[in-house]
């Protein structure tokens, strides 16, 4: 079970990610758009959302709640079967990394317009 | 006791099996773990959106056929349950549905945690099944049934 500072980060990240969910996922359902995942898809309308401030920040804010929310589920769950400070050093490393790749490469999309 | 006498490790996840809150906490890591590649995945997918128009059209076509649709409708099932669990234990941790553990004082009356814990997972439980259902419309319209 993760302790402390980690599990408040789940907690608050979870909480801001069910709201921004619902949001992201209302877009691409044939309820509320027409067309729905289809329209979501197309080229010009994710194009058009990409080129928003509004939206970029949206997609910003969300992609890092739930990197930041799984960065600390994972750790938390390392942790439980890593004791030793030296192999959590080296998980805390390798998480980070990877994570921080995914930011990027996640980030990009976004920001490219 | 050493210190990983009584440890039970990965299967400390399972057992004891009948204990909901147990089986509640190892849907929530296996759900969570699932999300994590699915998460990836769709970051990588996304990406696509870098390389121009052709590049992401044929990155949607390919991801035009029933296994991915059938695929998303289960990371969307895992994702309500994650969050409809997720919620619960924020609610917890709060103290807002269970009292906080105090010391026994005599003369001692029956602790209803448990049955606030069983009503409040019975309420997610309705509230993620109430959700599917709305988004189930969506999966029959994508997998061509509707």
């Amino acid at each position: 079970m993760a302790d402390g500072r980690l599990r408040l980060t789940i907690y608050f990240t979870g909480a801001l990610i069910a709201i921004l969910l619902l949001i992201h996922l209302s877009l691409f359902s044939f309820w509320f758009v027409e067309g729905g995942y289809y329209t979501n898809m197309e080229w010009e309308n994710v194009s058009a959302r990409m080129g928003n401030i509004l939206w970029d920040t949206f997609y910003i804010i969300l992609l890092s709640a739930v990197l930041l929310h799984s960065y600390s589920g994972i750790k938390g769950i390392a942790y439980e079967y890593i004791t030793s400070s030296g192999g959590r050093r080296l998980i805390d490393v390798l998480l980070t990394l990877i994570w921080l790749i995914a930011f990027v490469y996640g980030v990009l999309p976004i920001i490219s317009g | 006791m050493g210190e990983k006498e009584g440890r039970r490790g990965i299967l400390g996840w399972i057992f004891p099996i009948t204990n909901l809150e147990r089986l509640l906490y190892t849907l929530h890591r296996i759900t969570g773990i699932g999300l994590t590649l699915y998460l990836f995945i769709h970051i990588y997918e996304t990406s696509m959106r870098m390389y121009g128009y052709e590049t992401w059209t044929a990155t949607a076509e390919f991801l035009e056929n029933p296994l991915f649709h059938f695929g998303l409708l289960l990371v969307v099932l895992a994702a309500l349950f994650h969050g409809a669990n997720g919620i619960r234990l924020i609610l917890q941790e709060l103290g807002l549905i269970a009292p906080k553990p105090t010391q026994p004082v005599y003369p001692y009356r029956k602790y209803h945690r448990d049955r606030k814990i069983w009503m409040t997972t019975i309420l997610m439980l309705i509230l993620g099944a109430g959700v599917a259902v709305f988004a189930l419309r969506d999966f029959l319209i994508l997998l061509g049934v509707m």
